[in-house]
Formats: C-alpha cells, sequence, structure tokens
C-alpha cells in the first residue's frame, strides 16, 4: 500500500513539475507571413479566394488545395507584383487561371467527385447546430448541382459578382470583356441559374 | 409471439406510445424541411452572398501555408513588398 501512495505522489510531482515547465515556457512566435504585410492581405482576401475555387472545383479538400497554392504562389510572385491591379483582382485571376488548368487536367478529370457526401459532410461551415448544418449543406449541394449546370463562363461571372467589392470593370478585365458585356451575360446567367436552382428543390 | 402476451395491455400501452413518438420526429423533420424551404432571397447574387458566408475558409490552409513558407525561407520577402505597395 504504502509503495502505491508513492507512486501516485511521484506521479502527481511530475505533472505539477511539467505544468509549471508548460506556463513557464514562452508561447511559440507567430510566423513572420503572419505578422506582415502578407498576412493581411490572406486575411482580407483568403475567404473569397476559397469561396471562388470551392465553387468553381466543386470539391471542399481540392478548394483547399487550390486556396494554398493559390497564396504561395502570390508569396512567392509578389516580388513581381506592380500594383497596376488591385490585390483582389490579382489573386482573383491566379485562382481562375490555377482552378482552370486543374480542371484540364487528367487528375481533376478522373479523380474528383463533386457528389461525394462524405467530401461535404467534413467540409467547415459556419453553424454549430447540427439541424442549421444540415440546411447549410443541402443548400450547398443545390447551388453547386445549379452552378455545374451553367456555362463555365456564367458561373464564372455569377461568383465573382457576389463579391461586392469586384466592380464591373473589374469582372471584365479578369473575364477579357468590357463592363457593358459583363452587364448583359451577367442577366442572362441570373436567369438561367434561377431556372435550374428551381429545379433542384 | 403468444397472443396472450400480445394483448398485454402494458405492451399495447408501450406500443401506442413508440407510435406517438415516431409521428411526433417525424412531424418535427418535416417542420424543419418546411422551414428550410421558406429561406428567401432576393436575388441570386444574394443567395450566393449567403453561402459564401456558409463556408468560412478552414484554418487548415494558414497552417498549410505557414509550412510551405517556411520552407522557402519565410519573411525576407516582405519587406520589398511592402515598399514597393506603401513606399516606405
Amino acid at each position: 500500500m504504502q509503495a502505491t501512495v508513492s507512486n501516485e505522489e511521484e506521479l502527481l510531482r511530475q505533472q505539477e513539475g511539467a505544468q509549471a515547465a508548460e506556463i513557464a515556457a514562452p508561447a511559440p512566435a507567430r510566423p513572420n507571413w503572419v505578422c506582415g504585410e502578407f498576412g493581411a492581405v490572406y486575411e482580407e482576401h483568403s475567404q473569397c479566394i476559397y469561396y471562388l475555387a470551392l465553387r468553381l472545383l466543386g470539391d471542399p479538400a481540392a478548394a483547399q488545395d487550390a486556396t494554398h497554392d493559390v497564396f504561395l504562389k502570390a508569396y512567392r510572385k509578389m516580388d513581381s507584383f506592380r500594383g497596376e491591379a488591385g490585390v483582389r483582382t490579382w489573386l482573383y485571376r491566379i485562382t481562375i487561371n490555377h482552378c482552370q488548368n486543374l480542371q484540364q487536367s487528367w487528375h481533376a478529370r478522373h479523380m474528383f467527385s463533386n457528389a461525394d457526401d462524405a467530401v461535404w459532410e467534413t467540409a467547415g461551415t459556419a453553424f454549430d447546430d447540427p439541424l442549421r448544418a444540415l440546411e447549410t449543406k443541402e443548400l450547398g449541394q443545390r447551388i453547386q448541382t445549379t452552378l455545374e449546370k451553367l456555362p463555365e463562363e456564367y458561373r464564372l461571372l455569377l461568383l465573382l459578382v457576389a463579391d461586392q467589392e469586384l466592380s464591373y470593370d473589374e469582372i471584365g478585365e479578369l473575364t477579357g470583356q468590357s463592363a457593358d458585356a459583363v452587364r448583359g451575360k451577367l442577366h442572362r446567367a441570373r436567369k438561367n441559374f434561377a431556372a435550374h436552382f428551381k429545379k433542384t428543390a | 409471439m403468444n397472443p396472450e402476451f400480445s394483448n398485454h395491455p402494458k405492451l399495447r400501452e408501450q406500443q401506442k406510445l413508440e407510435a406517438e413518438q415516431r409521428q411526433t420526429l417525424e412531424n418535427a423533420q418535416k417542420e424543419l424541411a418546411g422551414q428550410a424551404e421558406e429561406r428567401q432571397f432576393g436575388s441570386v447574387d444574394e443567395l450566393l452572398r449567403f453561402d459564401a458566408e456558409q463556408h468560412p475558409v478552414p484554418p487548415e490552409i494558414a497552417e498549410r501555408l505557414n509550412a510551405s513558407i517556411a520552407a522557402e525561407g519565410g519573411g525576407k520577402r516582405e519587406k520589398g513588398w511592402f515598399r514597393r505597395m506603401f513606399g516606405s
């Protein structure tokens, strides 16, 4: 009995020592890029870039990979970024090119499964409530299904215009057309989307 | 099943209770489905913006980016980019 008590006391002393060491140790330093300007760029623009990748690729895991790759490319190229376009437009351009390359690759044609529910089950949502999460997931699947029925150009235009920070001029720059052409195509794209979306109910 | 046992009042009462519970659950599920359909959006743009808000950036991306940038000797390019953008 006495041996058991001393073992427990020893264990307790070790635990207390470990906790004290943990408290005394300095917190790990934040990486330089997080504190710097690139960190601010990531914080401001990562949400819209991730969402664009998500709806273009239709796969949360692929969207995560794409977002990582886009920002890594941006980090590598930031020396050559001349500031002629806005940062967001610049990032969108990298994202669009990256996603289009992926979609044209053998890997995209053979490895992605947009209808894989298990992938969407693990995708993050803004809700902890499982019922709200289910509702969000179902709505998201309807939106994805609808977007995939549209011509690629309409899909891209709708996703870009949903970002209120982009002007029609900037959308035109990204898609290689005038603001007026963007306006006209968006009108048709919205009608097209609404018609298909209704059928998914 | 022994007919005498299946006609036992307590068993019949339990079966009735289970049937009521199943019906309550089905009604709740139908009500929830109805509530989901009632969400209205003024435009396609609004719908997509709502959808975007429901998909926050996974924190794993920043962690992976951190590892990738660290592998490239991260942080050294910050000052050049900053000076070029803001002239300081």
